[in-house]
C-alpha cells in the first residue's frame, strides 16, 4: 500500500534522494582508451573500470559529465582494450578475477590480457586468494509481515550493511524480496542506492518471491530479474487509502510525475517503458516477438500477444514474466538460482541459521537485525508514548523531591524513541511528521522540558 | 558454504533412480521440483508385438497394453518376474507406441559399475509390518481438518512434519478436509459453496513452505507428498496448489474462493484493479508453483473470467472463451445478466459463475491424479497397498493438541481479561495490599500475553473481546508506573 505526503515533503525528500550519476573510479578517463561495442549497436569510448565474470563496468564521458555504468555480457558485443597504460594509473591492488564460464555469455575480454585493473575503491580478491567460485550473497527484503517498503527495508538500512558485503568479499548481490509495498518516498531513495552504490560494486540481481507496488518498483532499476515459481510483481498503481479497503488514485501532475520518475527508473534497469507503465495505470500492453527473439513492446493491444487488456492493472506471474523476457528465469531454490544465473559454481557465502532457506552472511544479519527491530519498534510504540507521557503527568504531579524517578522513567522512553527513530529514520515523518533531520529538535525540546520540570 | 551443482546433481539422482528400480507398482509420481532425473532403462525386454509407453520423466515400460480411454491407459507388464497391472494418466506420458515389431536389448537388472545392486520387490503375499524393512515405503498420515487458519495452522503442520522426518517418512499423506460449516457462527449447516474465503489466502503463504521449502531444506531423503482432497473450501483450497500430486474423494471439492472482486469495493476503478491483480498474482503464483494452469485459479476466483476447454492429445487445453465448437466444453462463464447462477443452480451447486473443482472435473482438467473413496484404494493407487506401510505417527495427537490448546485459548482469555478488571484492593488497602493487587493484575497480564504469543498465528484477540500483545504492555507500563507513584502509607 502506498502513501503519499504534502508536496513540500515530498519535495523535500526529492532534494535530499536526488543522487547525481556519478563516477566512483579514478582516475577519470582524460583519454579514451578502451572501445565498448554493445549490441545495440552504440560504441562507447572510454574506461574499463572493473571486470567480472564477464560483467563490464565502463566509464566515458558524456559532454562533461563521467558516466560509469555496468553492462552485462549478453549486451556486449565487443571490448577492445587499450594495450597503452595510462601514464598516471593508479597502482593495481590485485589482478582482476577471470570471468568464470557461463552457458550464455561470450568472453568479454582476452583472459590472456595481462593489464591489472586501476579501481579507485578496492578490487575483489582475486579469484586465487578466495577461491575459484564467486562469492554471492542473498539480502532479504521484506519478509512474512515485515515487509512494507520504507519500514522494513530502507535505502538507509541498505547503505548500512555494504561496508560488510564488502568485508566479507562478496562480488554478487541478490535482493531477495517478499513485499506487498509501502511508502512512494522511499521509491527514489532506495532506487538510487541500488543504482549508484551497489551496482558499481557487485553484480547485483533480484530474486522475487512477492514484489507488489512499491516492491517492484524498488526492483525495477535491477537489469536481472529472477521469479521463483510462486513469483509475483507489479501492481504499481500509487493512492491513499480511503480506510474502506480501497483507495484513491493519484491523479494529475501527482500521476504524471510519478509515470515519469518509473520510465527513468525502468532506464536504469534497461527495462522497457512501457511494461511499468501498464503496471501503474489501466493501459494495455502487448508484446511482438521477432524471429531474433528479441521482444518489442506497445502500450495497445496490437502485438502478438496481449500481456494485459485495457481494464486492467498488470501483475506478472512467473511464467509469463519468463515468457515476455522480463524475467530471466525461476528459481525454486539458491542452487536453481546460480545456474540461472549463469554460474557452474558459486559461494554463496554465510551461516546456516534455522527456517532461513539460505546461508546468512554478515550484511544479512544485520538486515533482519534491523528488521525485528523495526517490528518489536512499531508493536511498542504506543507503549514508549505512554510510558513518557503518563511518568510526565506523574512528575507534573508531584513534589519536587520526588520527581527524579518519574523524570528518569521519561528519559528511558525517549531514548527508546529515539534508538527507534536511529534505526528506521523514516519512523520521523511517520510518527512526528518531520524530516529526519529535523527530528533531534524534537528530542531537544523533551529534554527541555524535562529539565524545567527537574528545576521547580 | 560452498556449493557445487554437480555434487548436488549426484546426491538427488540417486534416490530418483532407487524411486524408478520400482516402476510398475504404483503410478509414475512426478519429481519435486528441482530434482533432475536421467531416463531410466526399460524394466523389460521389448519383444515383438509389445506396447511400450513413456512418461514425461523418461520412465519406460513395456508390455500389453489392456485398455485405452481419452485420458488414460492400462498396461499389464512384470518386473523381475512380478505381474502388475497399473493405469496411468495420459498427462503423465510423453508417447504410447503399440507392437514396436522389434527387440531391443535391454539389461535385465540394469545397473551400472559402482553402483548399489536395487533392491527389487520381493514377490511375498504377505504384507510386512516391519518399519525397518528396507524394501518398504514408509507411508505418514497427516489429517488436516478443523477450521482453515485456526485448527489448521503452521505450528502443528510443521511439528507433524518434523515427526515424520524422525521416523523417515518416504510419503506424506495430506488428508483435507476442512471444516466449512456454520457452527463456528453457532449455526447450523454448511456455508454455500459460492461463498468466498478468498482473503485466507495469506495463510496459506504461511503454510505453504512447511510442505515444500523447509522439506526441501531439511530433509536429506525427501518424501513424496501426496494430498487427498475430502474438502478444500475457502483458503484451504489454495494449500494444494503447490503440490503436484492431488486425489479427489468422489465426493471432495475444492472452492469456496470465488468473487475475489468482491474484496476490494470501495475507491478508484484503476487501485481496486491494482489490489485485485496483486491478490491474483499471488494465487496464480501458488498454481504455477505445483506445475498447474493459473488459469484454473482466475476460474476459481473471478466472476467474469470465461473459461472453456477441449481435449487434446489426452490433455485439457484452456480457452478464454465461451464454447464455440460441440468439442468444446465450459467452464465458467462471466456471471453477467442473464449468466448469473440462478437459485437451482446454487441449490444444486452447479454454478458456473465461479469454478468448484470436484472430483470428475478435477481429474479432467489434470488438477486430481485419480479418484479414491478409502485411504486403502488410495494405497492401492500409490503402489503402497503391498510396499507401504503406515507409521505411527504423531500426526493426530498434534493437531488435536494445537486445536484444543487454540479452543482453550479463546475461552480462557476472555475470562483472565475479566479477572483483571476484577482484581480488588484487599482490605484494610494498604500499601502492601495496593501493590498486591498491581501484582496480580501484572500477573493476569503476563498469562493472557503468554497465551496470545503461543497462539498468535491463529487468534486474533480483537475477535473474542480482549486486547492484543501490545495493548496489554502498555497496560503493564502504566501499573508499574502508578507503583512507583505509590508510597507506604504514613503513620
Amino acid at each position: 500500500m502506498l502513501k503519499s505526503f504534502s508536496l513540500r515533503t515530498l519535495k523535500l525528500c526529492a532534494v535530499a534522494g536526488v543522487v547525481s550519476v556519478m563516477s566512483i573510479f579514478a582516475p577519470s578517463p582524460t583519454f579514451a582508451a578502451d572501445v565498448l561495442h554493445l549490441k545495440d549497436g552504440k560504441v562507447l569510448e572510454g574506461k574499463v573500470s572493473r571486470e567480472m565474470n564477464g560483467y563490464v563496468w565502463f566509464t566515458w564521458m558524456v559532454g562533461d559529465i563521467e558516466k560509469t555504468e555496468m553492462f552485462a555480457p549478453n549486451l556486449i558485443s565487443k571490448l577492445e582494450k587499450d594495450s597503452h597504460e595510462p601514464p598516471k594509473a593508479a597502482p593495481a591492488t590485485k589482478p582482476e578475477t577471470k570471468p568464470a564460464a557461463t552457458p550464455n555469455t561470450k568472453p568479454s575480454a582476452p583472459t590472456t590480457d595481462a593489464k591489472p585493473a586501476t579501481p579507485a575503491v578496492a578490487a575483489a580478491p582475486s579469484a586465487s586468494r578466495m577461491g575459484s567460485a564467486p562469492r554471492a550473497a542473498i539480502i532479504s527484503l521484506g519478509e512474512g509481515r515485515n515487509n512494507m517498503v520504507g519500514v522494513f527495508f530502507t535505502a538507509d538500512s541498505l547503505r548500512r550493511i555494504i561496508p560488510a558485503l564488502e568485508e566479507e568479499h562478496i562480488e554478487t548481490v541478490v535482493f531477495r524480496i517478499n513485499s506487498g509495498g509501502g511508502l512512494a518516498l522511499e521509491l527514489q531513495p532506495l532506487s538510487d542506492v541500488i543504482h549508484n552504490e551497489y551496482k558499481p560494486k557487485f553484480r547485483v540481481a533480484a530474486w522475487i518471491e512477492s514484489a507488489i507496488s512499491a516492491a517492484a518498483m524498488t526492483s525495477h532499476c535491477i537489469e536481472e530479474i529472477y521469479m521463483m515459481p510462486q513469483g509475483n510483481y507489479g501492481g504499481c498503481t500509487m493512492f491513499r487509502p480511503d480506510g474502506q479497503g480501497g483507495g484513491i488514485a493519484a491523479k494529475d501532475r501527482e500521476l504524471e510525475e510519478v509515470l515519469f520518475q518509473m520510465e527513468k527508473i525502468s532506464a536504469r534497469g534497461k527495462h522497457p517503458k512501457e511494461i511499468m507503465r501498464s503496471m501503474q495505470i489501466m493501459e494495455p500492453l502487448s508484446c511482438t516477438i521477432d524471429e531474433n527473439g528479441d521482444v518489442h513492446w506497445y502500450n495497445n493491444e496490437s502485438g502478438q500477444f496481449l500481456v494485459n487488456p485495457q481494464d486492467k492493472v498488470l501483475t506478472f506471474d512467473a511464467k509469463d514474466a519468463v515468457k515476455y523476457k522480463f524475467a530471466r528465469g525461476i528459481a525454486n531454490d539458491i542452487d536453481e538460482l546460480g545456474k540461472a544465473m549463469g554460474y557452474t559454481e558459486v559461494n554463496w557465502v554465510g551461516k546456516q541459521v534455522p527456517g532461513v532457506p539460505y546461508p546468512v552472511c554478515k550484511a544479512e544479519e544485520q538486515i533482519r537485525s534491523f528488521r525485528e527491530r523495526v517490528a518489536n519498534d512499531q508493536k511498542l510504540t504506543q507503549t514508549y508514548f505512554t510510558e513518557y507521557g503518563t511518568a510526565f503527568a506523574m512528575a507534573q504531579g508531584s513534589p519536587p523531591e520526588d520527581r527524579g524517578k518519574f523524570i528518569a522513567k521519561c528519559k528511558s522512553a525517549l531514548s527508546k524513541i529515539e534508538r527507534m527513530v536511529k534505526n528506521n529514520p523514516n519512523f520521523s515523518f511517520l510518527i512526528f511528521n518531520r524530516l529526519p533531520e529535523d527530528f533531534k529538535y524534537w528530542v531537544e525540546e523533551r529534554e527541555e522540558e524535562l529539565r524545567k520540570l527537574q528545576k521547580k | 558454504m560452498h556449493a557445487s551443482f554437480l555434487n548436488h546433481l549426484v546426491r538427488r539422482v540417486q534416490p530418483v533412480v532407487g524411486m524408478l528400480a520400482l516402476a510398475g507398482l504404483g503410478p509414475a509420481l512426478p519429481l519435486a521440483t528441482g530434482v533432475l532425473a536421467t531416463p531410466a532403462p526399460a524394466v523389460a525386454q521389448e519383444a515383438a508385438g509389445d506396447d511400450v509407453i513413456v512418461f514425461t520423466n523418461g520412465k519406460k515400460i513395456t508390455g500389453k497394453i489392456t485398455e485405452e480411454t481419452a485420458t488414460t491407459v492400462t498396461i499389464r507388464f512384470s518386473t523381475s518376474g512380478i505381474p502388475a497391472t497399473v493405469t496411468y494418466q495420459k498427462s503423465e506420458l510423453l508417447s504410447i507406441t503399440k507392437g514396436t515389431g522389434k527387440t531391443e536389448p535391454a539389461p535385465a537388472t540394469p545397473t551400472k559399475a559402482g553402483e548399489p545392486a536395487r533392491a527389487t520387490p520381493k514377490n511375498d503375499m504377505r504384507a510386512s509390518t516391519d518399519p525397518t524393512d528396507p524394501n518398504k515405503k514408509k507411508v505418514y498420515k497427516l489429517e488436516l481438518n478443523g477450521v482453515f487458519g485456526e485448527d489448521i495452522s503452521q505450528t502443528p503442520m510443521r511439528q507433524a512434519i518434523q515427526d515424520a522426518r524422525k521416523l523417515d517418512a518416504d510419503y506424506i499423506i495430506v488428508v483435507l478436509d476442512n471444516d466449512w460449516s456454520l457452527r463456528r457462527f453457532g449455526q447450523m449447516g454448511e456455508i454455500k459453496d459460492d461463498q468466498s474465503g478468498f482473503e485466507q489466502f495469506w495463510r496459506v503463504e504461511d503454510m505453504d513452505p512447511v510442505l515444500t521449502e523447509e522439506i526441501e531444506r531439511q530433509w536429506t531423503k525427501k518424501p513424496t507428498v501426496v494430498f487427498w482432497i475430502k474438502k478444500a473450501m475457502g483458503g484451504a483450497a489454495f494449500l494444494p496448489l503447490s503440490c503436484p500430486n492431488i486425489y479427489f474423494h468422489s465426493e471432495g471439492k475444492m472452492g469456496g474462493i470465488g468473487q475475489v472482486e468482491e474484496t476490494v469495493k470501495s475507491g478508484d476503478e484503476v487501485v481496486r484493479q491494482k489490489l485485485i491483480g496483486a491478490r491474483l498474482g499471488h494465487v496464480r503464483g501458488m498454481a504455477v508453483k505445483g506445475g498447474y494452469d493459473p488459469r484454473i485459479v482466475l476460474a476459481m476466483t473471478l466472476t467474469d473470467y470465461v473459461l472453456s476447454y477441449r481435449m487434446s492429445g489426452g490433455k485439457p487445453e484452456f480457452l478464454e472463451r465461451a464454447p464455440a465448437s460441440p468439442d468444446e466444453e465450459p467452464l465458467t462463464d462471466d456471471g453477467k445478466e442473464g449468466n448469473k447462477d440462478n437459485n437451482e443452480a446454487l441449490a444444486r451447486a452447479e454454478g458456473n459463475d465461479c469454478l468448484t473443482l470436484k472430483a470428475d472435473i478435477a481429474f479432467t482438467l489434470g488438477i486430481s491424479k485419480g479418484t479414491v473413496d478409502s485411504y486403502d484404494h488410495l494405497m492401492q493407487k500409490l503402489g503402497l497397498s503391498r510396499d507401504g506401510i503406515q507409521l505411527n505417527g504423531k500426526a493426530d495427537q498434534l493437531m488435536k493438541a494445537w486445536k484444543t490448546g487454540l479452543g482453550s485459548a479463546k475461552r480462557q482469555l476472555p475470562k483472565l481479561w475479566e479477572q483483571v478488571g476484577d482484581v480488588a484492593v484487599k482490605d484494610p488497602g494498604g500499601y502492601p495490599e495496593r501493590t498486591a493487587a498491581r501484582n496480580r493484575r501484572k500477573a493476569l497480564i503476563n498469562e493472557m500475553q503468554g497465551i496470545e504469543k503461543k497462539y498468535e498465528e491463529a487468534l486474533n484477540p480483537r475477535a473474542i473481546g480482549v486486547p492484543g500483545w501490545a495493548d496489554l504492555e502498555t497496560m503493564k507500563k502504566e501499573i508499574e508506573l502508578q507503583q512507583l507513584q505509590d508510597k507506604p502509607d504514613r503513620r
